[in-house]
């Protein structure tokens, strides 16, 4: 089932270890675009990986388990660029089908709902929205649903950063701005959901690396005549941390598996508040491992826990998924609990 | 490095057979046989073992030359978290189904598969497995209990402790050292299948911390167990053992011990419920989303001939602190106090569930063994 996902897995891990090595990320000065890295994801199609162009009927989750691959690895090479944005406005432009933009050295980025300060007229915080061309936005309108197109230069831009000085900037709309309407199905909510699946897939890629720096430290670093490895404190630490991201890497994969919207919603909530929550253990005991060598900015473990501690907020935190997991099952009652356990929501809940 | 759990695809028959558990389930209910119960994998009663026997829900992965189902073990675990998600009392056929049957299907003679395991998939067999002792907790190999050999088959010396169902039991698994250490201490133990009811088996029962009696001591003195009972070959015990707990360790009965607490909780507090509330128990359903699927994972890679230790190790880690934290959302969200005194209602399965949480990190492998397993599997002991 995962087997063409894990195809393009591979081809994007071969096009990081070529163009994106770790010392890219370590040496980039922050928030600068690396128009090389990009062009060589656009140029391989990667950046198109969510759009489905098989049957629209795949009710919305096609292309999905190949998305949550290309970011999944991008994070784990720590590439520093809006691949989660990239993917999900190529789909919202497939979808709308707005052939009008140029293709090229346009930048496409969607703004990604936040479920704590969601998009409105006066703007959104749009990652790496500095470096845009243009903008996607979903929005309810009319009593419908519409994805609108700015383009960034009819956008005021308040430069902002995250915790892991990745550019989030806040891009409002000049009061003259025109975007192009584009009237569609697709809900704010199912993008938010898209969000947090791809989130999730970027905090396990950058997980697994995290573990990797720290377990690869306990072998090498010796203290007391022995690698710290060999102390079995030190072991504990570490299986916790791979049974956290068991568990989360677990939970992508079954979102990546959705064959349906009502399901994807579920699944994805399940995602992005394991994954987010695993964040706390992961990060607390890969630097515990690392000791003061992984509180630099030297050593590239910060690469990865500043993301993480970055994404575990980004399109709801582990306390509105877990808030919204809650109220799905609370809507189900005593007797649902159990079927929805099993199989997914029979109907996507509204978000509160 | 990273464990992986690949989605098992259900065969259509799975999709039947939960239905037709759900039916047997809801009858029984009806028909007033038992009230939803946490940690009901542990309950003996030996007349819903015999109902489930009879509607052919033991024994689904058995041969059937021997009265087994002859199914995947994907089907088998479907009747598994039906039977627990309902809280219904499996504890007499739990520990034969789960691991001594296919046990004994895997390594047992002819004789013991054909005296066994039709009584196991009726449901009138209960199976105690005698690994534990006094001086041999997580240090198994380090058993004392001795396996002599004489005219026609064996002679067994030595104290069991914490054998759950001992004294109830028709069969006991028992490990034993029947030789002297050699590379390795793993050298040298056997097991073997003995009469619970056999001569020189004294069974004292333990009251545990729920006030009940489940596991026992069990003192072997000097029984005669014949040849054509000893499992495997002799020697070969340490390998049966380990094969044993990765069935033993993976299964929904790690994750979903206090779900029937949990699918009440939700119906206590409702869709009006606070916010902190909903957050409480959503954080506890999607863990156990998530777990089901490693555990669905791990139960299709065992059905293709994997053994994956680690994976299990870490599902029965995870899971176990998942079952334990449900009872304190209920303290802490609904402001259920635990109450042993409640008859059948709430806050006394709230009690029986408190109490008995300490051993769900401890039986089938602490947690902290578990870990090893893990740091063993990368590579760090
Ligand atoms: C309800 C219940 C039912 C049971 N049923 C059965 C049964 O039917 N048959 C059977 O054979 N057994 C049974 N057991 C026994 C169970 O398998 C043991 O309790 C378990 O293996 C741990 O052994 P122990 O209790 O002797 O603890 P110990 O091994 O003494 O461990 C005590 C503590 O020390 C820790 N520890 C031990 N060694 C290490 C180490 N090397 N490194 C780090 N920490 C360590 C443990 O993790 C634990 O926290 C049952 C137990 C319970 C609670």
């Amino acid at each position: 089932m995962t087997a063409p996902a894990d195809l393009v897995g591979e081809s994007v891990a071969r096009l990081c270890a070529k163009h994106a090595p770790l010392a890219l990320a370590q040496e980039a000065v922050a928030g600068r675009f690396e128009d090389a890295v990009w062009d060589a994801f656009r140029e391989a199609g990667l950046l198109d990986a969510m759009v489905d162009d098989g049957s629209p009927a795949a009710d919305g989750v096609g292309g999905l388990a190949a998305a949550v691959s290309v970011a999944r690895v991008a994070a784990h090479a720590a590439v520093p660029l809006p691949i989660v944005e990239a993917l999900i406005a190529a789909r919202l432009r497939h979808e709308a089908g707005d052939d009008a933009v140029a293709q090229g050295a346009h930048v496409a980025l969607a703004a990604l709902p936040d479920a704590a300060a969601p998009a409105s007229k006066h703007g959104a915080r749009v990652g790496w929205g500095r470096h845009a061309s243009s903008i996607y936005v979903p929005v309810a309108r009319d009593g419908g649903y519409a994805v609108l197109r700015y383009d960034r230069a009819a956008a005021t831009v308040e430069p902002g950063e995250d915790i892991a000085g990745q550019p989030r900037d806040l891009l409002r709309p000049r009061a003259d701005a025109q975007p192009a309407v584009f009237t569609t199905q697709r809900t704010p909510a199912d993008v938010l959901a898209w969000g947090a699946l791809l989130r999730a897939a970027q905090m396990v890629g950058a997980m697994d690396r995290t573990f990797e720096l720290a377990l690869e430290h306990a072998n090498t670093r010796v203290q007391f005549g022995r690698p710290l490895g060999k102390f079995q404190m030190v072991q504990q630490m570490l299986a916790i941390q791979a049974a956290e991201i068991a568990a989360a890497t677990a939970a992508v994969d079954l979102a990546a598996a959705a064959t349906d919207q009502a399901s994807l919603h579920y699944y994805a909530a399940v995602a992005k508040g394991v994954a987010s929550a695993a964040v706390r253990t992961v990060c607390d005991c890969a630097h515990q491992v690392t000791g003061a060598m992984g509180y630099t900015r030297e050593f590239s473990l910060h690469l990865f826990t500043r993301r993480l501690w970055a994404w575990r907020d980004d399109c709801g935190s582990e306390a509105h998924w877990h808030a919204y997991l809650g109220r799905t099952a609370l809507a189900g009652g005593a007797a649902g609990l159990w079927p929805l356990i099993v199989r997914g929501p029979a109907a996507p809940v509204e978000h509160a | 490095m990273r464990f992986r759990f690949e989605a098992p695809a259900f065969p259509p028959a799975a999709v039947q057979l939960r239905d037709a558990v759900r039916r047997f389930l809801a009858e029984q209910q009806a028909a007033g046989a038992y009230t939803p119960h946490s940690n009901s994998w542990m309950s003996y009663d030996a007349a819903f073992t015999r109902a489930c026997g009879l509607a052919g829900f033991i024994g689904l992965t058995l041969p059937r030359e021997y009265g087994g189902g002859g199914r995947s073990a994907l089907e088998r675990y479907v009747v598994y978290e039906e039977m627990l998600a309902a809280g219904a009392p499996v504890g007499m056929h739990w520990i034969a189904d789960r691991q001594s049957g296919p046990q004994i299907a895997r390594n047992g003679t002819d004789v013991v598969r054909r005296a066994v395991l039709p009584r196991i998939v009726a449901g009138q067999c209960c199976i105690g497995i005698g690994m534990s002792e006094p001086d041999a907790g997580s240090d198994l190999a380090a058993v004392r209990t001795t396996g002599t050999r004489v005219e026609g088959g064996w002679r067994l010396r030595g104290t069991k402790l914490w054998t759950s169902h001992a004294h109830r039991a028709d069969f006991l698994i028992v490990l034993a050292r029947t030789a002297p250490p050699q590379a390795t201490r793993h050298d040298g133990l056997s097991q073997f299948l003995v009469h619970a009811r056999a001569r020189g088996v004294a069974t004292h029962p333990i009251r545990d911390l729920t006030g009940g009696t489940d596991f026992n001591e069990v003192v072997l003195d000097d029984v005669f167990v014949h040849d054509d009972y000893l499992l495997g070959t002799a020697g070969d015990g340490w390998r049966l053992v380990t094969q044993e707990l990765a069935f033993e360790r993976s299964g929904p009965d790690r994750f979903l011990t206090t779900f029937p607490l949990l699918a009440q909780m939700v119906g206590m507090a409702g869709p009006a419920a606070d916010d902190t509330t909903a957050e409480a128990l959503g954080e506890l359903v999607g863990r156990m989303t998530a777990l089901r699927h490693m555990s669905t994972a791990i139960a299709h890679a065992l059905d293709e001939g994997a053994s994956p230790l680690a994976e299990a190790a870490i599902v029965k880690d995870l899971g176990s602190a998942l079952e334990r934290a449900v009872p304190e959302v209920a303290r802490q969200r609904l402001a259920v106090r635990p109450d042993p005194g409640a008859g059948a209602r709430f806050p006394a399965q709230l009690a029986d569930a408190m109490l008995a949480s300490p051993s769900f990190t401890l039986r089938g492998g602490t947690r902290e063994i578990l870990r090893g397993i893990v740091a063993r599997e990368l590579g760090l002991r």
